[in-house]
């Protein structure tokens, strides 16, 4: 007998139970959990309190950070010396660009959004397919990707090196030139940028206030709909811990893009080509900071916290990739209202920032 | 009242969630993804588990592991070990293990995982989608450091420094 078959009818069992469970799902919106079990759920979403982790290699120094605050403000790292990191990381913008999809070296349309940096200390994989398993790796990329700022690193290092202005910030920055090195080198100059990311830290939010006990610090909606994203919908299966990020890759069913010459792999392009499961597969993007009426997920293809949750309700396109943790889940009209507020609920209020002087 | 509804609703997700490991373990065999060896699917491992008798710790496991006997061990008979992994957490466990012997990881969690091992001489085994619930095995196929990890979650990551089979 074909040892699948009780499992394809465990299945379609399940599959009724499922259907009939949402039948019965309750209209009235659902309320938070008390006491023992609220301090529980909170403690999983609790800001750390240690400052952000580095690499022992790369210790955090105020003068490193300030040197990579700086080349991340300067046009120099562009090859046409016309885009900046914070062109399109704009601190003005949450340190995204606002956009649907990037904008890239003169102006190419590139087929992703930018992501925002903060809270990158604690990251895990970086680029929206993981494939910087560092801060130092990832900050060469887009400097040398021709697409991006399409720069040479040893070009790089020479033009910065004829800035006078930039010599006693390394200096500062590392100490003298080693015996066998040079001032300013590619390392010293990813590891500053890497630095000053890893400074890049969400403010305080109301849910942050509310998770240490101000009562008031968030409404009944948004308490509600912390119930139901740590609960019912599932969420926090992927948006988990303080970040809201599992720092992991899924395939949530977003609509491939008809223009694209070949279809995103995400990471699946980084993994064998039998790892079904992560073709078309993003990182899981924070949930801090997020802007409710900007454009959301790896390609922004979706305006709009409550589009997002729309998709989350519909359950994605169904494709072998699809990720396990994707599959509808019916919420009231009610029950997204409190989602979206309870999202808004972690945006800290932005604190505006001046770019540093370029020298 | 409305906190009961609250929790019945959690019920009813995790009834439903455990009721669909069938669909999703045929889904994945359904998929045309080649099973393991010694892989046993969703309906050996959520027996146990349906009757709470998951064993809760891999000591626990591999006491009972079938080889497990003082004169396979005296023999040097190939031993299972069980490793259990809860939501990301693969449990980090000290055991010494040689080419030959049998892992086992539990997914006891409720999210999927897609678990590979890298060999010393780059040798990468894909053990395919997890649901959760379900069990995944494999044989150590030779000695070295080999090194656990997740493609989708880059934070689960287990070392083994695998000895040559006696």
């Amino acid at each position: 007998m074909d040892r699948r078959l009780p499992m394809i009818a465990l299945g379609f069992a399940a599959l009724l139970l499922g259907l009939g469970a949402r039948a019965e799902e309750p209209a009235a919106p659902i309320a938070p959990p008390q006491g023992e079990e609220l301090e529980k759920l909170k403690a999983a979403f609790r800001r750390p309190e240690a400052p952000p982790p580095a690499p022992k290699r790369n210790p955090p120094t105020p003068e490193k950070i300030a040197l990579g605050e700086t080349l991340f403000f300067d046009p120099r790292l562009s090859r046409d010396q016309a885009q900046s990191c914070a062109s399109c990381h704009d601190p003005d913008r949450r340190w995204s660009d606002g956009l649907a999809r990037a904008s890239g070296f003169q102006g190419e349309r590139l087929p992703r959004r930018t992501p925002g940096l903060m809270n990158a200390a604690w990251g895990l994989a970086f680029q929206w397919d993981g494939r910087a398993e560092t801060l130092e790796a990832q900050a060469r990329m887009p400097i040398t990707a021709p697409n991006e700022m399409n720069m040479d690193m040893t070009l790089l290092t020479e033009r910065l090196r004829a800035v006078a202005g930039y010599a006693p910030l390394f200096e500062a920055a590392f100490g003298p030139a080693p015996e066998d090195g040079a001032l300013i080198d590619e390392t010293r100059i990813l590891d500053a940028l890497a630095s000053f990311q890893r400074s890049l830290v969400s403010e305080r939010a109301p849910f942050d206030a509310w998770i240490e006990g101000e009562e008031e610090a968030i409404g009944p909606e948004a308490r509600r709909g912390f119930a139901l994203f740590a609960g019912p919908a599932r969420c926090s299966a992927c948006h988990s811990g303080w970040r809201f990020t599992d720092d992991s890759f899924h395939d949530i069913g977003l609509k491939l893009d008809p223009e694209a010459a070949e279809p995103d792999l995400g990471r699946g392009a980084f993994v064998p080509p039998e790892v079904v499961g992560l073709r078309h597969a993003f990182k899981t993007p924070s949930l801090r900071d997020l802007a409710p009426e900007g454009f959301h997920m790896h390609d922004g293809s979706l305006r709009g916290i409550a589009a997002v949750i729309d998709h989350y309700v519909e359950g994605g396109e169904k494709r072998e990739s699809l990720s396990f943790e994707m599959r509808p889940v019916p919420l009231a009209a009610q029950e997204r209202a409190d989602l979206v507020a309870f999202l808004e609920s972690l945006a800290a209020p932005e604190a505006p920032r001046a770019p540093p002087p370029i020298p | 009242m409305a906190l009961s509804g609250f929790f019945m609703r959690v019920e009813v997700a995790a009834l439903a969630a455990v009721l669909s490991l069938g669909f999703a373990a045929s889904r994945a065999q359904g998929a045309g993804e080649k099973p393991v060896a010694g892989e046993i699917c969703a309906t050996r491992a959520e027996a146990p588990e349906a009757a709470g008798a998951l064993p809760e710790s891999s000591a626990e496991a591999s006491a009972e592991a079938p080889s497990g006997t003082e004169e396979a061990e005296a023999a040097g008979a190939p031993r299972s070990f069980t490793l259990i992994i809860h939501h990301t957490e693969l449990e980090q466990v000290e055991f010494e293990t040689r080419a030959g012997d049998e892992l086992i990881f539990r997914n006891t969690g409720d999210i999927a995982h897609n678990l590979y091992l890298t060999y010393e001489d780059g040798t990468v085994e894909t053990l395919h989608t997890q649901p959760p619930g379900t069990e995944k095995r494999t044989i150590l196929k030779a000695s070295g450091r080999v090194l656990v990890r997740c493609w989708i979650h880059p934070i689960i990551r287990l070392e083994l420094d695998v000895a040559a089979a006696e």
